[in-house]
């Protein structure tokens, strides 16, 4: 049989079918996928790196300023989700196009894949810096980025399910191996270093708290699960523990650094929990476990990189309006690679990341959910309770609307409700 | 279709695999046996403000059990290397001219800072361990009274046959069973190096002879604690004993106390000394102390007693008065009485005799932390983190950057409030004596 | 089918095809499916052929497809019976038909005692079927294949004279080997009892051990050229009715010319081509039951004694049936055990590897001095070391397999004892990497399955290349990639690493085993009908109750509920039941 002409028939096939709504087949995933999903997300990065620099601005009292920070997000993510809400079962991209209108619907979506990728890339480039400088000296930074970059692909390349599944395998390993890091730098702990308590000022504090905000900037792309989730109000339960656990995290891996770290001393540092792996002493001849917490720390950031892909392949599939996020895989991939090389310093790197993403694109990113709701409830769409498909084809909707916006990605409401 | 995808699935992998493997290519793959493992490096004052390090290079062979490597790195331990530099990577370089393999400093176990060294500027050794991330924070800081290299080069092992391990055991042993010598990485040195509000401060040690020492007073301690490193104390720290007494010249390290560092100027240096006993009230006023032995002379004719601490509860009470800060030391002290040397011709002691031991324990107790804590004032040096807690008293990191707390602590009120317990009443119904 | 471009097949690693989505196989969970539903259409069933009228065309057409007089087993035999007076043909192979069968329920009601029995049928089929044959199994069959089936299958075969049907005697009895201890699944506690090759036996040793009227053993034929049978097992009231109708499926749309062992049935079932199996095959007659129990099919290939179970987590294989015959603690030490075995036949080899060439940092100073020092004299790098010995364990471990078994065990032996002491005295391995192989070797022969026992030899291969290109870093690499490919597996549309993630609450098949009485919880994650073994408290006794029991029927229960709800209602559910019931054992 000829290869095009299979080929063509299948595809024929494909488009023939009785219910081929073009949907990113990925599956579904529930609640508590979603949390620990987000909670990689968000919290990985920040967990390895930030420290240093909140501490730097804003000294011992860096740990509150993340409790505000999360705070903050949390109540952002309220708008996202009312939002989501309001848009019923429509699929990310489409509802954002149905708020804002085509072309400040798709700027948004660009702007949240813009904050997936170059998070993604720079955190790469963060890593495998790290790898080069503590680990494998001798090692060409570039192929470390190329594996990184590869094993995070894998898993996205492999679908959400899978990558839920993985965040779920691997989130316990990264709780533990955090735990024994904690638990070995315990000779090092002083609780009397998280004082003078408001560090820098209560005004400064609350104040860089709200800056960090911008840390959560990457928030709002959770949102592209609202239409893979099982049940409607798993996302809201499991984005908003998402968000609560990469608080957590933040918090904790801050409030450690801080303890074993004196105030002028940590800000010195780049990577303090890093440093602290290194400084790990269980014993005279468990020492020097650190490769172990760091590689076990990879996992933790393939996992953040893997959910933020698939996050971007999902957005850009829904852009596109194509059923299947694949062929962007390679693309996706080589920008990434491109991304993650081209910052010449670790340094640069997370400054890249704190100035450009984490502050105020950041804010207004996390910030804008609340935006889409009120732009929502002004365009008179309804919150989910009728559960009716009305908000699909209703006319009222953007002019792009009828055959475009069905392109762009959905559920079957009724499906959808029933499980 | 599905078989398709596998297939394609399996190509994938195929590439990226023998991608990665062509590519990565075993770049840093170094096999063990190419490697110069510096397990004990000093760091000395060359020539013209040069570098001279000294490094204890560890054979495997000899290590491991001896089989076949006998002879080689004598009973020392170790292959001992010097060379100089303009600084410590420099002088690394130059510890690589002269060894075959490479020289990896990735075991570096035990940094010993010559005392000359130490007295001029410290800044160097802290700088590269802190950007060089081949260099541990685990690594253990140790100033030794003579010059590193000769403190590196001629020191025994003892019982180990590595000698890291030896010194490493030491420091544990002295710290934990006596509170004699902080135990400090260089983590903890560096912390306390960039920070207003405290000071680092190592072990400090020297190299004896093996053999013992003629005073036959009684030792505290369990024996494995460096060889009588307590009556050293009593026989003053410049009271320098050659090791020339056995013809096989074997030298022994010996711990006396701590070495203490201040800032003085714009460079961090040591600044001082404090003896063993010293060491152990600075220890117990930092709240590192677990254990401890105090000797007191009785006034009256019983004359020795020999008190070991088991427990110690220290609690800073801070109170800030203007210009003057005020710190009262609680200190709870729970111990034993485990030997006493009274005259054989008196009467058993009777049970009341605690009491007095604890009174005048507790007045011993106070007057060696008051002595310390004048002593560690007059260094203008912190190590005992004090800093630390009075800290707590201030809100914002600005109200205490401009309380200056190290212009403050020479003139803080140290005053101590100790409590001794005793577990026992050192009653025996009749000591031994002779028949 | 042409072999493609191997340009195209380059360029369609980039560019998937269009349209093809992640997910379109077969799902357990009450997700929607887009797309395609994996039902395929059903093929035209192959047009059997009519057996002829007279039994001498049909008898010599029977003789042409078994290659007679070539073929020297299969016997035919003329006989004119009495009572209708009708020529019959008795055909069946000699070996598989167990001939005192043939002589008492075929021969001899034929040419003795038709005569004697009184009985009015106008039609000889129905008066031989139902007076004369006294077999407990007589059909009616219509197909030339359908009587070579049965003859096949050891069944004698009555063609008559005039009729276009005959009949198919059951008289299978050929030799086979004896119940015995199953021998690639040993326990010390617990039922010792293995399977063997004949499917009829095998089926009967479940049934002895699961005796309840819901379990169903469905015949399922295999194979074109060489026919073969397997069976199809599965509680009726227990498993997911979803599930089962999709292994039917997978199992009735094989088309292969043979399929002869389990362990290529395997492949054709299972979901995709993989290096970790993802379906469980088990000796042990009592590991079939409890994998039933739990609301798992097992499916049986004729010739083999392997038993197919699935859909199973991936927990399973590392499990062994003993853990829950043994009290709890020691169930989980020993699980524990295995697990870490596990980890170390995976790990340790290309770990040792990684952290000796790339972080020995790592490595405490001693250990590492001793290591060092056992290196020194060897000419090659650790990795060449390390496949050397790699290689010549497997090479002991494969020839240990093929020698004669009194020296097998020996030569096992003395070749490890022999070939690593000498390649330590002549300096080519170190002492220490005769350890690490050494301590993989026998934590292999922990993992208790055959089949992952064979994926962790290859694992550890892989990961000592890994270890040797990247050290850690590959490693960690290659493991995340093996446990998102895990992930992404499913065995019979449930995931591969099912109670753990995604997260199931299962007291069966879970990580640790749980008490006995506490095993309330059935493997969640098949979705079986009846999630519980026990509602509640399981030891009435313990909370002053007592149980009456009674052999519990699905059926019998339904029907009882019906009649109390409604009385007209129970008919169609009846009729409904009955076929099911008629389909399931016979």
């Amino acid at each position: 049989m000829g290869e095009a002409m299979s080929k063509g028939r299948r595809e024929t096939e494909d488009r023939n079918r009785p219910d081929s709504s073009p949907v990113i087949q990925l599956g579904h995933i529930d609640g508590k996928q979603v949390t620990l999903m987000t909670g990689f997300l968000l919290g990985a990065k920040v967990f390895l790196m930030t420290p240093s620099f909140i501490a730097a601005r804003v000294g011992t009292s860096a740990w509150i300023t993340t409790i505000v920070g999360t705070g903050l997000a949390l109540l952002g993510l309220l708008g996202w989700l009312k939002w989501a809400n309001a848009t019923s079962d429509l699929a990310f991209v489409p509802a954002l196009r149905k708020t804002l209108g085509r072309f400040l619907g798709d700027l948004l979506a660009f702007a949240i894949l813009l904050a997936c990728l170059a998070g993604a890339a720079l955190n790469t480039r963060v890593v495998a810096g790290g790898a080069v400088i503590g680990l494998l000296p001798h090692f060409p930074i570039e192929v470390i980025i190329a594996i990184a970059v590869v094993t995070g692909l894998y898993g996205a390349w492999l679908g959400l399910e899978t990558v839920a599944r993985v965040a779920v395998v691997f989130a316990p390993l990264t709780v533990i191996s955090t735990i024994a890091v904690i638990v070995g730098a315990g000779r090092f702990i002083d609780l009397r270093n998280l004082f003078p308590f408001w560090g820098l000022g209560v005004a400064e504090t609350i104040k860089e708290g709200a800056l960090n905000t911008g840390l959560f900037a990457v928030m709002p792309s959770v949102m592209v699960w609202k239409s893979y989730v099982r049940a409607p109000e798993n996302l809201s339960r499991g984005t908003s523990g998402g968000v609560l656990l990469a608080g957590v995290i933040v918090t904790i891996g801050t409030a450690v650094s801080i303890t074993v770290f004196p105030h002028p001393e940590i800000s010195r540092i780049i990577d303090p929990l890093g440093i602290l792996a290194r400084a790990v002493y269980l014993g005279p001849f468990l020492q020097r476990l650190e490769a172990v917490f760091t590689f076990v720390w990879f996992f933790t950031t393939s996992v953040q990189l893997s959910v933020l892909y698939i996050i971007a392949f999902i957005l850009l599939a829904q852009l596109a309006g194509v059923h299947t996020y694949r062929p962007f895989a390679p693309a996706v991939g080589l920008l990434l690679f491109a991304g993650a090389s081209i910052p010449p310093s670790i340094l640069s790197a997370g400054e890249l990341l704190h100035g450009i993403l984490f502050q105020e694109a950041g804010i207004a990113l996390v910030a804008s959910g609340w935006v889409l709701y009120l732009v929502a409830r002004v365009r008179g769409m309804a919150p989910r309770e009728g559960g009716n498909p009305r908000g699909r084809r209703s006319s009222d909707g953007p002019p792009l609307a009828g055959k475009k916006l069905r392109a762009g990605g959905k559920e079957e409401p009724s499906k959808l409700g029933q499980s | 279709m599905g078989r398709v995808r596998v297939w394609r699935r399996s190509v994938f992998l195929l590439l990226v695999l023998t991608l990665a493997a062509s590519s990565a290519g075993c770049w840093g793959r170094q096999e063990l046996e190419n490697q110069s493992l510096v397990t004990v490096m000093g760091v000395d004052n060359g020539t013209d403000k040069r570098i001279r390090l000294t490094a204890r290079i560890a054979i495997p062979r000899a290590a491991a059990g001896g089989q076949g490597g006998s002879g080689q790195g004598s009973s020392l331990g170790g292959f001992p290397i010097t060379a100089e530099g303009e600084n410590i990577l420099d002088a690394l370089n130059g510890l690589q001219q002269i060894t075959g393999r490479d020289v990896t400093v990735g075991h570096l176990t035990i940094l010993v800072l010559g005392e000359e060294f130490a007295r001029k500027d410290v800044g160097p050794v802290v700088d590269v361990f802190s950007r060089t991330l081949q260099f541990r924070p685990t690594t253990l800081v140790v100033t030794c009274r003579e010059k590193a290299e000769d403190f590196v080069k001629e020191f025994t092992p003892g019982e180990e046959t590595e000698p890291s391990v030896m010194i490493r055991k030491l420091i544990e042993s002295t710290h934990t069973t006596l509170g004699g010598s902080p135990f400090v990485s260089m983590q903890e040195f560096i912390n306390a190096y960039n920070t207003i509000d405290s000071d680092p401060w190592t072990p400090y040690m020297t190299l004896a002879s093996s053999v013992a020492a003629d005073d036959s007073s009684e030792r505290p301690g369990t024996g494995e604690d460096g060889e009588g490193s307590a009556q050293e104390q009593d026989m003053g720290l410049g009271d320098r004993k050659p090791g020339g007494d056995k013809p096989d010249g074997l030298k022994v390290v010996r711990v006396l106390g701590s070495a203490v560092y201040a800032k003085v100027g714009d460079v961090q240096r040591m600044v001082g000394t404090l003896d063993f006993y010293e060491t152990m009230a600075a220890n117990l006023m930092a709240g590192n102390l677990r254990n401890t032995v105090l000797q007191m002379a009785f006034p009256e004719s019983h004359e020795e007693v020999s008190l070991r601490f088991r427990h110690a509860a220290v609690r800073r009470r801070i109170n800030i008065q203007g210009n003057t800060t005020y710190v009262t030391w609680v200190i709870r002290l729970v111990g034993t009485i485990d030997e006493i040397i009274v005259h054989p011709t008196l009467e058993p002691l009777g049970r009341e005799f605690s009491d007095d031991v604890i009174l005048s324990a507790q007045e011993e107790m106070a007057a060696l932390l008051t002595k310390t804590f004048r002593k560690l004032q007059s260094f203008r040096s912190d190590p005992i983190q004090l800093g630390r807690s009075v800290q707590m008293k201030f809100a914002t990191i600005p109200e205490w950057e401009n309380f200056n707390w190290p212009e403050r602590f020479p003139d803080v009120q140290g005053t101590f409030d100790i409590k001794v317990s005793l577990l026992n009443s050192g009653f025996v119904y009749r000591h031994p004596y002779p028949r | 089918m042409r072999p493609r471009n191997p340009w195209k097949r380059l360029l369609s690693l980039i560019t998937p095809a269009r349209g093809r989505s992640e997910r379109k196989s077969f799902s357990l969970g009450t997700r929607p499916i887009h797309g395609k539903t994996p039902q395929g259409k059903e093929r035209a069933p192959v047009e059997g052929t009519k057996i002829p009228k007279r039994v001498k065309d049909s008898s010599d057409l029977l003789k042409e497809v078994f290659h007679v007089p070539h073929s020297s087993d299969v016997v035919f035999r003329e006989i004119v019976c009495a009572k209708p007076a009708i020529k019959v043909v008795v055909a069946y192979i000699e070996g598989l038909a167990d001939s005192n069968k043939v002589q008492s329920s075929v021969l001899e009601p034929l040419l003795l005692l038709s005569s004697i029995r009184n009985y009015d049928a106008k039609d000889p089929v129905t008066y031989l079927k139902n007076a004369l044959l006294p077999s407990g199994q007589v059909e009616e069959k219509q197909s030339l294949e359908e009587l070579v089936e049965g003859m096949i299958a050891g069944d004698t075969v009555v063609l008559m004279d005039g009729r276009e049907v005959a009949l198919t005697v059951e008289t299978k009895g050929w030799e086979h080997r004896t119940v015995s201890t199953s021998f690639s699944e040993r326990i010390v506690k617990g039922p010792q009892q293995g399977f063997v090759e004949v499917l009829r036996v095998n089926t009967a040793i479940v049934r002895s051990i699961l005796q309840s009227a819901d379990l169903v053993v469905e015949n399922i034929d295999l194979g074109a050229t060489a026919y073969n049978r397997c069976a199809m097992l599965y509680m009726k009231s227990i498993a997911n009715d979803k599930l089962v109708a999709e292994l039917r499926r997978r199992l009735k749309s094989i088309s292969f010319s043979d399929v002869l062992a389990s362990g290529v049935l395997e492949q054709m079932i299972e979901g995709r081509k993989t290096l970790i199996p993802s379906v469980l095959s088990t000796e042990r007659p009592d590991r079939v039951a409890r994998f039933l129990l739990q609301g798992s099919c097992a499916v049986m290939v004729a010739g083999d004694p392997f038993v197919l179970i699935l859909p199973v987590s991936i927990l399973a294989f590392v499990h062994s049936p003993e853990d829950e015959y043994v009290r709890w603690p020691y169930g989980n030490l020993l699980r524990l055990i295995r697990y870490i075995s596990l980890l170390l036949v995976v790990f340790l080899p290309g770990v040792y590897v990684a952290i000796v060439d790339y972080h020995a940092e790592m490595i405490p100073t001693q250990l590492l001095m001793a290591i060092a020092a056992s290196r020194e004299p060897i000419p090659f790098p650790i990795y060449v070391e390390m496949l050397v010995m790699y290689f010549g364990f497997e090479l002991i471990r494969e020839a240990g397999i093929r020698i004669p078994s009194p020296i097998g065990p020996t030569i096992g032996i003395v070749g490890a004892l022999l070939i690593g002491e000498a390649a330590v005295s002549a300096n080519l391995v170190s002492p220490i990497m005769v350890i690490v192989i050494a301590i993989t070797a026998v934590a292999a022969f922990a993992v208790p399955n055959q089949e992952l026992a064979m994926f962790t030899r290859i694992a550890t291969l892989l990961f000592i290349i890994a270890g040797t290109v990247a050290g850690l870093l590959g490693v960690v690499s290659l493991t995340y990639l093996g446990i998102c490919h895990f992930a992404s597996l499913t065995s019979l549309g449930v995931p591969l690493l099912a109670p753990i993630a995604p997260v199931w609450k299962s007291s069966f098949s879970s990580l640790l085993q749980p008490a006995a009485q506490d095993m309330r919880l059935r493997q969640t994650f098949v979705r079986p009908k009846d999630k519980f073994r026990a509602p509640d408290e399981p030891r009435l006794w313990d909370i002053g109750e007592t149980a009456s029991h009674r052999l519990r029927s699905s059926v019998l229960e339904e029907k009882r509920k019906e009649k109390g709800k409604t009385e007209e209602g129970g008919d169609g559910g009846s009729h409904e039941q009955g076929k099911a019931r008629n389909r399931g054992p016979k």
